[in-house]
């Protein structure tokens, strides 16, 4: 469904990625993983149509999409939810739901069924966005890009920061959109996290991909973990 | 009792008009981050084409009057929606030196475009049928237009804040102030947004403009006089807010009001007082909230300054040289020029060491420059003091207003910075042609001529010389200093220089100040060199130009404002004397300049310091 051909990105003079390939197959979870700066988010940006890659191609339902606007990307069908959440702190709950919706992306994710997969927000529908808690936040987060029924979830970092207990039930969220037939892409540093929702794994390291392969074996790899995951 | 409520009502009125045009500023600023200059000329565009249309719908008829009002808002909505399309779309993100050059570039053209077609003439609009008597409230008498105005203001706001509330486009605008990238990744198309944001604006601007139809006559002067109020209004109400922006509207319409009839002559003084008063409390207006400090946005590739190697002081001692030889060689009508270029540069220096060294985009930097002109010829008519004197006392003045109002506009930076700081300079401009007791008002100041041992033009020529270069020699050494190091470090990023230590804030007031000085210095130059002062010398144009010679020649650029006075001067002396037109081409100029090479203008730049360094 997504796929990334030789991606090469620079931001100003400074090589981030470095041809960059890996594919997302329809209705499956990938998760990259790699350590901090390794280029993870790089990739994510790349795909949302934030940053233009210099060299390469990127492909979603076979259609070239690197050179796109971002807004042009989204509406094809892809939603990315960012590293750092980036709601809109000033808006409301509800508010921030309505600027991920628009007309003609009508799908699965009306309102109720947003609120019915994150009940916390349904209570907190008409707090400001920069009222609630970081947990809640990210659930916004995903909640406002769900809202366009994108056909590939980009999640960057859902877990990053947040409490153990509240990574359960964001898991489980998660693990239901990918149950629904929801095509993810994830980028994670939590090894545990990842496996618990992704099939396949991409390594990256450097801006550049070292290990594609099946979660599983990953997650049984201990070198290969320790090699590339590990601080 | 009367005359209290009757002044009342008179500043509400003037207030809903002030109102629909500070709240398309703050709107477009909003989700735009543009300071939008050519904002009053935008309004003025709606005056004159209300007087127009209007009859055009029928004079006699309501239908014709509002038919033909809001006709004349539409257009201008359509203009905006255009201009943001040819000229701001391709500035958003950039250095924001930029679009506030562009739009006033765009001012200059409007200005000449409205001269061209509707001539240099008042023109008076039509009355409002069945609305052009006096209705009886409590007993006084009160133009029934005003009482519509009245209305109309809390109507807009409330139309405005439902809008932003209620409607998916308001939830988007909203948005958009916070994270623009954000809202491109969730599917909104930016570029449509943006357009529809100025076309709204620009429609409440023109909006303004046109409902003043039957209280003020469609003049030229309309652009610039409103501009400077509207910022006042946006900065006082706190930028973003719309009720903010209502309420300080009230306020300064009501100080207005009582002022001409109490205090004619110091109207303008008082909206000062008031609006320092509102802005030492609260720095960020009546409801505004705090700006998230930014770093700096200079272009990138331009931004290292380095002291002059060998070759570079040995050019300037054989350029200092050539033109000394000016002195003897030339004959008084070109050192006149040359003094007037000298002149001009250190004012631009001044500038340049304030918003390039200092990162201060300031915009009403001929208040200093001003201050020292005024300052030198009080001395010199008033005191009875010979040009020496005044000649010191000229930077003092210019320093001890850049103290004053620095102290306001430093500490909040960014657009609070830049309409501030022109507001400041538009109010010393009213008090100088206001106050004719002091500074004989438009008449000026006649008679500041040197003392007699510098009265030959080569001497006095001499004299801006030795001065003009002493003085960019004493800003070139001072960014050269420990103070110059910090300043800079506070440009570009006010938090890792505070986290080292550095008090970013007193830096910056203090390299504000200094420029004043050198600005005051070169006021009093300009003082003697003409033989006269008048209200000119403090206006918008004054500020706008030297940061155009500070752009022609380099922001980074400490020896750039030298070439870029030089050019600037000689070019404008040229054109104004062959057309009269000058400022439509001046005006374009800078539009293409601005949009069409930002990166060539930085890219020169960063050759500039280059060669500088060696």
């Amino acid at each position: 469904m997504l796929e990334f051909e030789n991606v090469s990105a620079r931001y100003g003079r400074a090589q981030v990625l470095l041809e960059v390939s890996f594919e997302v197959p329809r209705g499956r979870a990938v998760s990259l993983l790699g350590r901090n700066g390794a280029g993870k988010s790089t990739i994510m940006k790349c795909a949302a149509g934030l940053l233009r890659p210099h060299e390469g191609r990127i492909r979603f339902e076979g259609r070239e999409i690197g050179r796109l606007a971002a807004y042009r990307i989204n509406r094809l069908g892809i939603g990315y939810v960012p590293e750092d959440r980036r709601i809109f702190a000033g808006l409301t709950v509800a508010e921030n739901l309505q600027v991920g919706r628009r007309r003609g992306t009508e799908g699965p994710w009306t309102e109720e069924r947003i609120f019915a997969l994150f009940p916390n927000l349904a209570e907190l529908r008409h707090r400001r966005g920069g009222e609630i808690s970081g947990g809640e936040q990210q659930m916004l987060a995903i909640a406002r890009t769900l809202a366009g029924n994108p056909r590939l979830l980009l999640l960057d970092e859902p877990a990053e920061g947040l409490a153990p207990r509240i990574l359960e039930g964001l898991a489980a969220a998660i693990g239901q959109l990918k149950a629904e037939g929801l095509t993810i892409l994830l980028s994670e540093q939590n090894l545990g996290f990842a496996a618990a929702i992704a099939d396949q794994a991409c390594v990256v390291e450097s801006g550049q991909v070292r290990w594609r392969g099946a979660m599983a074996a990953l997650a049984a790899d201990r070198e290969l973990a320790r090699a590339y995951l590990t601080v | 009792m009367s005359f209290i409520l009757a002044q009342f009502l008179t500043g509400l009125a003037s207030a809903s008009s002030l109102f629909l045009v500070a709240s398309g500023l703050s709107v477009i600023f909003g989700v735009t981050r543009i300071v939008n200059f050519a904002h009053g000329s935008l309004s003025m565009l709606g005056t004159y084409l209300a007087v127009t249309l209007v009859p055009l719908f029928g004079v006699g008829s309501v239908l014709g009057f509002w038919g033909g009002v809001l006709a004349a808002a539409l257009c201008v909505g359509v203009f905006g929606g255009l201009l943001e399309v040819a000229i701001l779309r391709r500035l958003y993100g950039s250095f924001e030196l930029f679009p506030l050059l562009a739009t006033f570039g765009v001012v200059l053209v409007v200005q000449d475009a409205t001269l061209a077609l509707w001539g240099p003439t008042d023109i008076l609009g039509p009355l409002a049928p069945g609305l052009d008597g006096t209705s009886e409230v409590f007993g006084l008498a009160i133009p029934q237009y005003d009482l519509v105005l009245i209305a109309l203001g809390p109507l807009v706001l409330g139309f405005m804040l439902l809008l932003l509330r209620r409607t998916r486009w308001g939830v988007l605008v909203r948005a958009a102030t916070e994270d623009r990238e954000m809202l491109g990744a969730l599917g909104v198309n930016q570029k449509l947004l943006f357009t529809s944001v100025f076309v709204v604006g620009a429609f409440l601007a023109g909006l303004g403009g046109a409902v003043q139809i039957p209280r003020e006559p469609a003049n030229l002067l309309m652009d610039l006089n409103i501009i400077a109020e509207a910022f006042v209004v946006v900065v006082v109400g706190g930028l973003g807010s719309l009720t903010g922006a209502y309420l300080a509207a009230v306020l300064i319409g009501e100080i207005q009001a009582f002022g001409i009839v109490l205090f004619p002559e110091i109207t303008l003084v008082i909206v000062f007082l008031v609006m320092a008063v509102v802005l030492a409390v609260r720095p960020w207006g009546l409801l505004g909230r705090p700006e998230p400090v930014a770093d700096s946005t200079l272009p990138a590739g331009a931004v290292v300054l380095r002291p002059m190697g060998k070759v570079g002081r040995l050019a300037v001692a054989a350029a200092v040289a050539t033109l000394a030889a000016l002195a003897w060689l030339a004959g008084p009508y070109y050192q006149q020029v040359a003094s007037e270029i000298l002149v001009f540069a250190l004012f631009a220096a001044s500038l340049q060491f304030v918003t390039g060294v200092g990162g201060i985009i300031t915009f009403g930097h001929a208040a200093y420059f001003g201050l020292g002109a005024y300052g030198a010829a009080l001395m010199v008519r008033h005191a009875g003091l010979p040009m020496e004197f005044a000649l010191l006392a000229a930077p003092a003045a210019g320093g001890i207003g850049a103290l004053l109002f620095g102290w306001f506009s430093v500490r909040l930076g960014g657009a609070y910075l830049a309409m501030l700081t022109l507001a400041f300079a538009q109010i010393l401009w009213s008090a100088a042609s206001q106050w004719y007791a002091v500074t004989g008002g438009d008449n000026g100041i006649l008679g500041v001529w040197p003392s007699p041992w510098a009265s030959d033009p080569a001497t006095f020529f001499l004299v801006v010389l030795v001065v003009c270069v002493a003085g960019l020699a004493g800003l070139r050494w001072t960014a050269h200093t420990p103070f110059g190091y910090a300043l800079r470090a506070g440009r570009d990023s006010p938090r890792r220089s505070a986290a080292i230590g550095i008090d970013v804030g007193t830096r910056r007031w203090a390299g504000f100040a200094l420029g004043g000085v050198f600005a005051g210095l070169a006021g009093g130059l300009y003082a003697f060199l003409k033989g006269s002062v008048f209200p000119g010398v403090l206006a918008i144009p004054t500020s706008v130009d030297g940061l155009v010679m500070v752009l022609l020649g380099g922001i980074q650029s400490l020896t750039g404002p030298w070439i870029g006075a030089a050019v600037f001067v000689g070019l404008k002396t040229l054109l104004a004397s062959a057309t009269d037109y000058w400022r439509i081409i001046l005006g374009t100029v800078i539009i293409l300049a601005v949009t069409g090479f930002p990166q060539g203008i930085a890219g020169t730049l960063a050759d500039w310091t280059r060669r500088e360094g060696r």
